[in-house]
C-alpha cells in the first residue's frame, strides 16, 4: 500500500498495553487519553517529525506503534 | 553549533539508534554513521525473552524503523579506537574518523562454562540477541526438559516461555530468585506463580556451572537437574575489549559522568556504560529503560546542550510477565519495606502498590503494578510522590 511520501503513525490497539512509553518519547505527536489510550494527534508526519516518530516506534516495548509509508519495514 | 560534522555511533541496538534518533531531533545535521556488529538492522530486545520464545510473535515484528539521514553498517565490528587521530578501528582495517563519538556497544550473555578458550563456554545456549532467540525457539521445541541457570528477570521469563510450551521446567540460581531485585513480597508472589504452574526454582549456595557435556552441576559436581536443555541466564559482561589502551576509564563498564560523558566529544548510553551510584561506586543498569533515556542525554551533552534529565534523575522504569503476572515497576528496586496497596489486593495478584523511599535522601520510592494496566507516566508520578502524600491519589 503506497501513500506517496505519506507517513503515519499507526497503533495496533490489540497489542498496545497503555505503557505510554511512546508519549514519552514524542510528546509532540502522542498523548494518552484519560485511559491510558495513545492518541495520535499528528495524522501525517512530516521530515522533521520523522527521528520523534521513530523514537517512538523504538520506545514501545511491546511492538504496537509501527510507521506506515514507503519506508515502513 | 559545537563544529562537530561527523558523528559515529558504534552500536546499532536501542542506545546507539536512539542517540541517532535524539542528535537529529535536536537538530544536529552533520553526518551520522551508525556501525552494528549483528548482521540484522536494528531491532527491540524485549520480546525476545517473551512473545518471540513461545512463538506468540513472529520475529520480523522486532525490527525497528530505521533512523532518518543515517548511514548504518550493520555486520561491521569494532576493534580499536584511537583516540589521538579520532577514529574507530574496525574489524577489516578500516579506520573511521569522527568528531563526535557515541560508545554504545552493549553487552553480551555471561557464561558459566569453565573451559574458558576450548570453545565449551561457546556451545552453551544463552539469550541475547535475535538470532539467540530464534535458536533457543528451535531447540526447546526438540526438548522436554529444561534447566535454566539463573532466576533473574531473563531465567525467569525463559522459564515461563518453556513451561509454557509444555517442557518440565528448573531454574537454578546461586541466591534466592529476583530477592535482590524485587524484595521479599514481590519474589515471593513470582515463585507462587512458578510453583503453581509446575516450575522448580532451586538456591544452589555454592553456585552452578556447566561442565563439558553441558550439563547444570553445582560448583563441587552434584547433577543439579536432568535435562536435555540447558539454557545459561546469569547477567550480561559489558563489551568493552574494543576500547582497550584507548585511555578511556573502564570500571564494570565504560565509566560516564550524570551527563553521560566519557570524555571530550565522547559519550556513552546503554548495557556498555558504568555510572555512579547513590554510594559512589560505579553501577551498571543494564535495562531497556536505562538505554532509552541514556540514549537521550547523550545526544543533548555530544551536541553541548544541557540535558533534560540526568542519569539517575527520574525513576527507572521495569516491566516483566511471566506465569500469568505482568509486573510494572518505577523506581527504586528492590523496595523496601512495607507497600501501600493503592488498588486492588496482593492475594488477588492484582495489585496497585506504593513503597516510599528506603532513605531521607531518596527523590523518590517504588511504585508497582501487578496485572493492572498502568502507564509508565503515571507509574512513574507515582513512585515520584512523597509517602506523605500517597492519600491524595
Amino acid at each position: 500500500m503506497e501513500h506517496a511520501g505519506i507517513e503515519r503513525l499507526l497503533v495496533d490497539r490489540n497489542r498496545c498495553e497503555g505503557y505510554g512509553m511512546c508519549q514519552q518519547a514524542a510528546p509532540d505527536l502522542i498523548h494518552l487519553d484519560d485511559e491510558d489510550e495513545p492518541v495520535i494527534d499528528v495524522a501525517e508526519l512530516s521530515a522533521a517529525h520523522k527521528p520523534l516518530a521513530n523514537a517512538a516506534v523504538r520506545a514501545c516495548p511491546v511492538a504496537a506503534l509501527t510507521l506506515s509509508g514507503p519506508t515502513a519495514h | 553549533m559545537t563544529g562537530l560534522e561527523r558523528i559515529v555511533v558504534v552500536g546499532a541496538s536501542q542506545a546507539g539508534c536512539g542517540a541517532a534518533s535524539a542528535l537529529r531531533g535536536l537538530g544536529f545535521d552533520g553526518e551520522i554513521t551508525v556501525i552494528g556488529d549483528e548482521p540484522h538492522r536494528p531491532y527491540t530486545r524485549p520480546p525476545l525473552s517473551k512473545g518471540v520464545l513461545t512463538g506468540v510473535e513472529p520475529e520480523h515484528s522486532v525490527f525497528l524503523p530505521a533512523p532518518d539521514d543515517v548511514r548504518l553498517r550493520t555486520g561491521v565490528t569494532a576493534v580499536g579506537l584511537d583516540r589521538e587521530k579520532s577514529a574507530v578501528e574496525l574489524a577489516d582495517g578500516e579506520h573511521l574518523p569522527y568528531d563526535g563519538l557515541v560508545i554504545a556497544t552493549g553487552a553480551r550473555a555471561r557464561r558459566l562454562g569453565t573451559a574458558v578458550g576450548t570453545g565449551v563456554g561457546n556451545g552453551e545456549t544463552t539469550l541475547r540477541g535475535l538470532d539467540d532467540a530464534v535458536g533457543l525457539r528451535g531447540r526447546l521445541a526438540d526438548s522436554r526438559d529444561v534447566a535454566v541457570a539463573g532466576a533473574g528477570f531473563l531465567g525467569l521469563e525463559i522459564a515461563s516461555a518453556a513451561v509454557g510450551l509444555g517442557k518440565a521446567v528448573t531454574v537454578v540460581d546461586q541466591f534466592p530468585a529476583l530477592l535482590g531485585r524485587l524484595g521479599p513480597l514481590l519474589a515471593d508472589l513470582v515463585l507462587a506463580a512458578a510453583a503453581e504452574h509446575g516450575v522448580r526454582v532451586s538456591v544452589a549456595p555454592a553456585g552452578v556451572r556447566i561442565d563439558r557435556s553441558g550439563r547444570l552441576l553445582t560448583t563441587d559436581g552434584a547433577l543439579l537437574a536432568e535435562a536435555d536443555l540447558v539454557v545459561t541466564a546469569a547477567g550480561d559482561v559489558p563489551n568493552t575489549e574494543w576500547l582497550h589502551g584507548s585511555g578511556i576509564r573502564l570500571d564494570g563498564g565504560v565509566v560516564i559522568d550524570n551527563a553521560c560523558r566519557v570524555a571530550p566529544n565522547i559519550v556513552a548510553a546503554g548495557d556498555v556504560v558504568s555510572a555512579p551510584g547513590r554510594d559512589g561506586r560505579m553501577t551498571r543498569s543494564p535495562h531497556w529503560w536505562s538505554a532509552l533515556s541514556q540514549a537521550k542525554i547523550a545526544a543533548a551533552t555530544l551536541l553541548g546542550r544541557e540535558p533534560a534529565d540526568l542519569v539517575g534523575g527520574r525513576p527507572p522504569f521495569f516491566w516483566t510477565e511471566m506465569f500469568g503476572l505482568k509486573i510494572r515497576m518505577a523506581g527504586r528496586l528492590p523496595p523496601v519495606g512495607e507497600p501501600t496497596v493503592l488498588d486492588g489486593s496482593i492475594a488477588q495478584r492484582r495489585a496497585l502498590l506504593l513503597w516510599p523511599g528506603a532513605g531521607p535522601g531518596d527523590a523518590f520510592g517504588t511504585a508497582v503494578s501487578v496485572n493492572l494496566p498502568i502507564s509508565a507516566p503515571k507509574l512513574t508520578r507515582l513512585a515520584q510522590r512523597s509517602p506523605a502524600h500517597q492519600r491524595t491519589l
